[in-house]
């Protein structure tokens, strides 16, 4: 069976002042049905590139430089504006990091979950107010019926995003993207929205494409992990396997840089000395090259490959040609 | 040891609510206490991490440490001297040995400024003569790890980790014996939050500066301060050593807000969250401001406000059944 959502050779080029800037170069990799993938990675990795470009949704100074992403085998770059406003919001959905920024502070939350179910016209406008209570009552929103005409200003920061969230499943997605959804939160509703999140999986058949920086959150919920190092594909493996054996020298740093992994001697925070490489420059060495603790001459001459390492396992790294 | 910072049963209030829609709304009391009965204190050179959530008052309390929100009861000691009750220089003088960096680092440094104007800065609203700026400039980028290079370059062309270190850079132009660091790890790469925390501890260390670190990040307290205390709807609710209450959190909140953070372990699981949010302030729950969300809540939380009550020594909580006490907790 084909994957649910295909991410084939997918580079993606920014105008620079001078020459273009690569924020993703040659990513693939797929998401089945079912399941929740994290994308992972620090400020410029470019996942939210990745996460915009399945929704085709980049700015005009992006180009799509290679490759393509197929949803359930549709090519969705050849797909035209109309069949790709049918497929927005209704079979990929996605969460924003700040969910003030996707509710309308002028409309009632009703209203506006009354408006996103418009290709609805089998519903009446009383049954799609009653889909919009059941799906608030169903993210915990206490006591909806009289708290959904109430406007987006009058709920707290982690009620809102318990209603954007709602209004991403109305449609119930075969994709929910969902950016950075916890960040803006304190921990403590954080921890409730991944309690959530865990909980609608059960009766939410579709696929969940999770990009966090925090590992934390990922290892909670996810049962894939991408890990995204400045545009490229470094590391992908099911959860369990990266945390207890990541083979990317990047993906190991990224580990022991999370405060909630240190140990109780520590001295201080484990950092990654150095920064992000030129993201314009043709690339002829490792990504990591310039701050990886175990480079060796051939890192710097030559760009290493995927290479699968176990199952549903692949790094990229030359360390892994043994 | 000597104490640098005093504070005791501090209290700041701010209007919410415009009186006539105090009235039309029915609320009795249109002002809220964002921060209510602190008290803390801090020893020269020492660390005190100061942690809650949004609208917990940590900001408001680092703010009014400063004088840069009114305080309406308690006091603020430095060094034994009480804050200035007038402005004019005495308030300028307090400001010599207290400096604060901002939450948002590229928002607090002006947009139309070299790095090398924006921590020279302070030197000439303080009027600090005789002194060659141009030497201050690069001694003080460099105390931050920044090379002089940087000195050219305007806010928009640093990252966020390198604008942080600007803004500490400016903060220590005048030697302050006390660094108020309000969340300077929110919004940056995990490696280079760890950097930030490393250079704060690296300062302390060399300058024998004491630290208020203000963050909602728990880990980042776990080593960069000794002593730390958890704020909730303006109060201090817990207060210890940073490893005590670690270990063993003797308020139900602290033990929620520890319990809370994801673990980066996927064959670990975390307990369920606390439910519920953070009441408002204008209608503060009588009795434990927490008996709302309260796993352990009894009758008596609900109609006494408990007192801080000692658990061990330096270690206080504001509960009545603190956790680890035996018997209900």
């Amino acid at each position: 069976m084909a994957a649910l959502l295909e991410i084939d050779g997918l580079s993606v080029d920014f105008a620079g002042s001078q020459r273009p800037i690569h924020a993703l170069r040659d990513v693939r990799f797929s998401i089945e049905r079912g399941r929740i993938v994290g994308l992972v990675g620090e400020s410029g990795s470019g996942k939210s590139t990745l996460s915009l470009a399945i929704l085709r949704l980049l700015a005009p100074s992006a180009r799509i430089a290679a490759g393509t992403i197929r949803f359930e085998g549709v090519d969705l770059f050849a797909l035209s504006e109309a069949a790709l406003r049918a497929l927005r919001g209704e079979r990929i959905a996605m969460v924003f990091q700040d969910p003030m920024s996707t509710l309308n502070p002028v409309l009632s939350v009703g209203a506006q979950m009354i408006d996103v179910q418009f290709r609805r016209a089998d519903l009446s406008r009383a049954e799609k107010r009653a889909r919009a209570v059941a799906i608030l009552k169903r993210v915990g929103i206490p006591d909806p019926e009289r708290r959904i005409d109430d406007y987006p200003h009058q709920f707290s920061g982690g009620m809102r995003q318990r209603i954007s969230i709602a209004m991403a499943l109305m449609s119930r997605p075969d994709l929910l993207i969902a950016d950075e959804p916890t960040t803006a939160l304190d921990v403590t509703l954080e921890a409730q929205i991944l309690d959530l999140l865990r909980d609608l999986r059960r009766d939410f058949a579709g696929a969940i494409l999770l990009v966090s920086h925090h590992l934390g959150v990922v290892a909670e919920i996810c049962d894939e992990v991408v890990v995204l190092y400045a545009g490229e594909l470094v590391e992908q493996a099911p959860v369990a396997e990266l945390f207890a054996n990541p083979r990317h020298p990047y993906t190991r740093a990224l580990l022991d840089c999370d405060p909630g992994r240190l140990a109780a001697d520590a001295q201080s925070f484990p950092t990654i000395p150095g920064r992000l490489p030129d993201l314009g420059a043709p690339r002829t060495a490792c990504v990591f090259v310039a701050r990886c603790p175990l480079a060796f001459e051939r890192c710097r001459a030559e760009a290493p490959a995927l290479t699968t390492v176990g199952p549903g396992h692949r790094a990229s790294c030359h360390l892994l040609d043994g | 040891m000597a104490e640098l910072l005093e504070i005791e049963r501090l209290r700041v209030r701010f209007r919410a609510v415009k009186p006539l829609n105090a009235w039309l709304a029915g609320i009795r009391d249109p002002m809220i206490s964002a921060v209510a009965d602190v008290s803390l204190s801090i020893p020269e050179g020492g660390a005190f991490g100061l942690v809650g959530e949004s609208g917990s008052g940590k900001t408001t309390l680092g703010r009014a440490i400063m004088g840069l929100v009114p305080t309406e009861g308690g006091e603020i000691r430095l060094k034994g001297v009480p804050f200035p009750r007038r402005g004019g220089p005495a308030l300028k003088a307090w400001r010599h040995q207290i400096a604060m960096t901002f939450q948002d680092p590229t928002g607090s440094l002006s947009p139309r400024f070299t790095v090398r104007s924006l921590i020279t800065e302070p030197f000439r609203i303080h009027g600090v003569t005789g002194r060659d700026l141009g030497a201050e400039a690069r001694r003080l980028v460099s105390l931050v790890g920044l090379s002089p290079d940087f000195l050219d370059r305007y806010a928009h062309e640093l990252s966020g980790g390198q604008a942080r270190r600007v803004g500490i850079a400016r903060a220590l132009a005048l030697d302050p014996r006390l660094l108020i660091a309000d969340e300077p790890t929110a919004g940056l790469d995990v490696s280079v939050q760890g950097e930030v925390l490393n250079l704060l501890a690296r300062l302390r260390h060399e300058l024998g500066i004491a630290l208020l670190l203000i963050t909602h990040n728990l880990a980042a307290v776990r080593l960069s301060a000794e002593r730390l205390g958890v704020m909730y709807m303006g109060r201090l609710i817990e207060t210890g050593p940073t490893a005590t209450v670690f270990r063993a959190a003797a308020h139900p909140y602290t033990a929620a807000l520890l319990a809370a953070i994801p673990i980066a372990d996927p064959t670990r699981h975390r307990e369920r969250a606390i439910a519920g949010e953070v009441p408002s302030l204008l209608n503060r729950p009588p009795g434990c401001e927490f008996h709302t969300r309260c796993p352990y809540v009894q009758a008596r939380c609900r109609a006494e406000a408990p007192a801080k009550r000692e658990i061990a020594p330096d270690h206080l909580a504001r509960c009545h059944f603190p956790l680890g006490a035996g018997g209900s907790g």
